[in-house]
């Protein structure tokens, strides 16, 4: 378990995370692919406070987990909205912002 | 305390007209004619007492009172003062006491127009500027002089404004001075771009520290004030067109008093016309002597050959100048002024027993019914024509004897123009008073506030020679007064006798063949000398056509093709370009982060990497 | 030790990851999530965070998920595509992870080992979080506050016609 194979497994988790955003049409999955790739800068950062004995990045990471957690209720929140409104959570239909 | 004495003189004669224009014009309305006449007299009669009193007391040196700094122009200070010498006293002089006569006369030729206390302010403001213009003592104080007659010339033109054509004559002519006054900037601003002062005293210790190009182009600017302000070369246009005027504002202005102005100037200025400027100077002044003789032969307004004869004399003057006698010039503008105020008031006269009649060859027969009139306007004619020993032959004398010490082709021309210039005036004189009657209207001798300025001057006319006539070796008084401020030319010594017998032999052929053409043929080709030979039309064309032409060669390829083209061909081309761009702007969420992604990973990247 | 647990858990957390993405159902998605998850709790507990583990466990899998799963089967969302990649779906995302695993035990055989001295006790970060970290922690609740209401105004715009 070396500081470069943590790192390597963040990175790995945040690019899955930001492809499956990319590729994926229904905002729900890319909602939770958000979720991924909020977690892998979480190992990041406490792989960073293993390595230096630093306390602090432990609680850093107790409040990305409180705002990712505050982020998905209104999220979802908006969600519903859309999908009461235009009845469809499908990037490909939802175009509003087209110029 | 001399000095201070004719200090305050000065300044107390160049003011009284001033307050009395001012008079006038704010009790305008409470002022009858007779009143405000007579407060314009009295205020332009004190300024020539003033005048008389400054010139009778000048000690013969030059005093110059700067009366105060005024600005930094081009970084050099300027001011405005008064200078008090020879040439400007002379001015002033000639100015104030024709000015005053004509305005006597004025009260009763404008007796019934209700407008007249605006002329009469007019005419004294008018006096104040042109005084201004010869008593300062810098280009300054004469650029704003040179404005103030100009302005008060077009108020003047176009007094009876009722009329349309008045109006495009004072446009005309102060559009045409304005052309001129590129001249009087060249003067202005050339000296203080080369770090020289402006004042006359100092600037001509200066002229020769200047680099050639530059003096000439002061030169140039000399000469085309000139030819703006006193009608010469193609800049004459203007003046025949101002008759349009009451007669006394043609007899102050036009003949006695404005058109001097650029006289005044060649004299005052003359160290700024180098030898490479006096060979042009003469040449404008030549050609247009002619040109305003020949073009005098065949006019049939009393007005306008009395302008054009104006013009030729003054191109005389200014031929004089351009060979460097200064003095017979100025002695000639003198003379002239008094006998030219005298034909015009007279023509004045004419026109008002005639109950408003200008054309000559309905004219006829009034030796009878205006006596007065007639014996002065004849005195008059004389003098013009150079007959001794009135003052025109004097004036004219100076200026042939000059032009016979530059050189025979020029007395030959000089004489040809004293040759035609016979020949109008008695084709004139013939016409109006010797004809046999056209006009059924029986004419009646003006009043007596007309005629006796008219007599005044007919005296001048007399006497007026005396002032400049050489005795001996020694100088005329005139000269002498001049001496210091403008330069003496040397000429040749001739005879009186010879003198007297070729101007005598000239106003004899010419009187003869004015005769010929009065009584022969009158109306020998009207049309071709009123359009001028067609002068004017040809400016025209040169200038205001070609203005418009050009102005709509730079509409149709300026403004159409360039600036909306350019203007369109930028919208157009913004327009396509934003669509472009809103291709970008796909709506779709995955686009976004996509973009978004790569973004990141660039700047990732470009920190990290190096 | 050590390793061979933290290549396990790689394992599960990348092949699950890939599974999210690439799964049809949002149902299966959820779930591989929650997978997901749990092997990334387990990775806290190697690296000496056991509460964060725990905290992770509960908020993510236990409340985060949850919610997704509501929102999902509430708006009746789970209607599935016929599609031919189900069936392949979890050998993909298997191969996937386990190339992804490949790489990191690759990249972990050079550098420094990271030794963890001992975990960090609740108690400990517990004093660290209210005693240095007040602020933001009660900064934090006014951040959940704001959601709360945001989410309330929100659903409430939607279902009454626009009365807030």
């Amino acid at each position: 378990m070396t500081i470069s194979a943590l790192v390597c497994v963040s990175l790995l988790l945040m690019g899955i995370g930001g492809v499956g955003m990319v590729i994926r049409r229904n905002i729900l999955i890319m909602m939770m692919c958000l979720e991924l790739m909020l977690t892998a800068a979480n190992i990041m950062i406490v792989t960073a406070g293993a390595v230096h004995g630093v306390l602090g990045t432990q609680v850093l990471v107790f409040f990305v987990m409180m705002v990712a957690a505050a982020e998905v209720a209104v999220g979802l929140a908006l969600l519903v909205l859309v999908y009461r409104l235009r009845n469809t959570i499908s990037t490909k239909e939802l175009t509003w912002l087209k110029g | 305390m001399a000095q201070g004495i004719i200090s305050v003189g000065a300044i107390a004669m160049v003011l009284a007209p001033l307050l009395g224009a001012v008079g006038i014009r704010c009790f305008r309305d409470r002022l009858s004619v007779n009143q405000a006449g007579w407060l314009s007299v009295v205020s332009m009669g004190l300024s020539a007492v003033l005048a008389v009193m400054l010139a009778v007391n000048w000690n013969g040196q030059v005093g110059i009172m700067t009366g105060f700094e005024w600005a930094t122009l081009l970084n050099m200070p300027v001011g405005l003062g008064i200078q008090v010498d020879g040439l400007s006293l002379l001015m002033s002089l000639m100015v104030t006491i024709i000015a005053t006569l004509i305005a006597v006369y004025s009260i009763g030729y404008m007796a019934h127009d209700d407008q007249a206390p605006s002329f009469f302010a007019w005419v004294s403001f008018f006096v104040f500027w042109m005084l201004v213009l010869v008593m300062s003592d810098s280009v300054l104080g004469l650029f704003f002089g040179w404005e103030g007659v100009g302005l008060c010339s077009f108020l003047l033109i176009g007094f009876w404004n009722g009329v349309a054509s008045n109006q495009r004559a004072a446009i005309q002519a102060f559009v045409v001075n304005r052309l001129g006054d590129l001249g009087i900037w060249v003067i202005l601003l050339l000296p203080l771009m080369a770090f020289q002062p402006l004042g006359w005293m100092v600037l001509s210790g200066q002229v020769a520290t200047m680099s050639p190009l530059i003096q000439a182009l002061l030169g140039m600017g000399v000469l085309l004030a000139v030819c703006g302000k006193s009608a010469q070369g193609p800049l004459y246009v203007w003046l025949p067109n101002a008759m349009a005027g009451p007669t006394p504002v043609s007899a102050l202005i036009h003949a006695a008093t404005m058109v001097t102005a650029g006289v005044y100037l060649l004299s005052r200025a003359h160290f700024l016309v180098g030898p490479a400027v006096q060979p042009w100077v003469m040449g404008v002044g030549l050609i247009t002597s002619l040109l305003g003789a020949i073009l005098a032969l065949g006019q049939s307004d009393i007005k306008r050959v009395l302008a054009f004869s104006t013009m030729s004399q003054l191109g005389l003057m200014v031929m004089a100048c351009g060979i460097g006698a200064y003095h017979a010039a100025l002695f000639h503008m003198v003379t002239h002024a008094g006998f030219k105020a005298l034909l015009f008031l007279g023509a004045g006269s004419v026109i008002h027993g005639l109950h408003g009649e200008q054309n000559i060859t309905k004219m006829g027969g009034l030796r009878n019914h205006m006596p007065i009139t007639f014996w002065t306007m004849s005195l008059a004619v004389l003098a013009i024509m150079g007959v001794p020993p009135l003052s025109g032959f004097f004036s004219k004398d100076a200026i042939i004897v000059a032009a016979m010490g530059h050189s025979h082709w020029l007395l030959g021309a000089t004489l040809f123009v004293s040759l035609l210039t016979s020949v109008y005036m008695i084709r004139l004189w013939w016409l109006v008073f010797m004809a046999p009657a056209t006009s059924g209207v029986p004419p009646h001798e003006s009043p007596r506030i007309m005629t006796i300025p008219l007599l005044l001057l007919g005296v001048v006319s007399v006497v007026a020679g005396g002032l400049n006539v050489p005795v001996g070796q020694s100088l005329g008084l005139m000269s002498a007064w001049l001496q210091p401020v403008v330069p003496w030319l040397e000429t040749p010594h001739t005879s009186w006798f010879a003198m007297i017998a070729l101007s005598l032999g000239m106003a004899g052929l010419g009187g003869a063949i004015g005769w010929g053409l009065a009584t022969r043929f009158p109306l020998l080709f009207r049309q071709w000398f009123e359009a001028q030979f067609g002068i004017p039309l040809f400016l025209n064309a040169m200038t205001a056509q070609l203005t418009l032409v050009v102005g709509w060669a730079l509409n149709r390829v300026g403004d159409r093709v360039l600036i909306q083209g350019g203007i369109r061909t930028t919208s157009w081309a913004l327009n396509h370009l934003s669509k472009r761009i809103l291709m970008t702007q796909t709506g779709r969420l995955g686009t976004y982060l996509l973009a978004l992604l790569v973004l990141v990973l660039g700047i990732l990247g470009s920190v990290l990497l190096p | 030790m050590d390793t061979v647990v933290f290549l396990c858990l790689t394992l599960m957390m990348t092949s699950s990851a890939w599974a999210v993405i690439l799964a049809r159902n949002p149902i299966y998605s959820v779930l591989n999530m929650v997978v997901c998850f749990f092997a990334v709790g387990g990775l806290y507990l190697l690296l000496g965070a056991p509460f964060l583990a725990m905290v992770h466990l509960i908020v993510y899998a236990g409340a985060i998920m949850v919610l997704f799963l509501f929102v999902i089967l509430m708006m009746n969302l789970n209607d599935v595509p016929p599609s031919g990649w189900s069936k392949w779906t979890p050998l993909l995302s298997l191969g996937l992870g386990g190339t992804m695993t490949a790489v990191v035990a690759w990249v972990g055989t050079q550098g420094q080992h990271v030794l963890i001295q001992r975990p960090v006790s609740t108690q400990t970060l517990g004093l660290e979080l209210f005693q240095h970290y007040a602020g933001p922690f009660e900064l934090s609740a006014i951040l959940f506050l704001g959601a709360v209401v945001g989410v309330v105004v929100l659903t409430r715009l939607g279902s009454k016609g626009g009365q807030p």
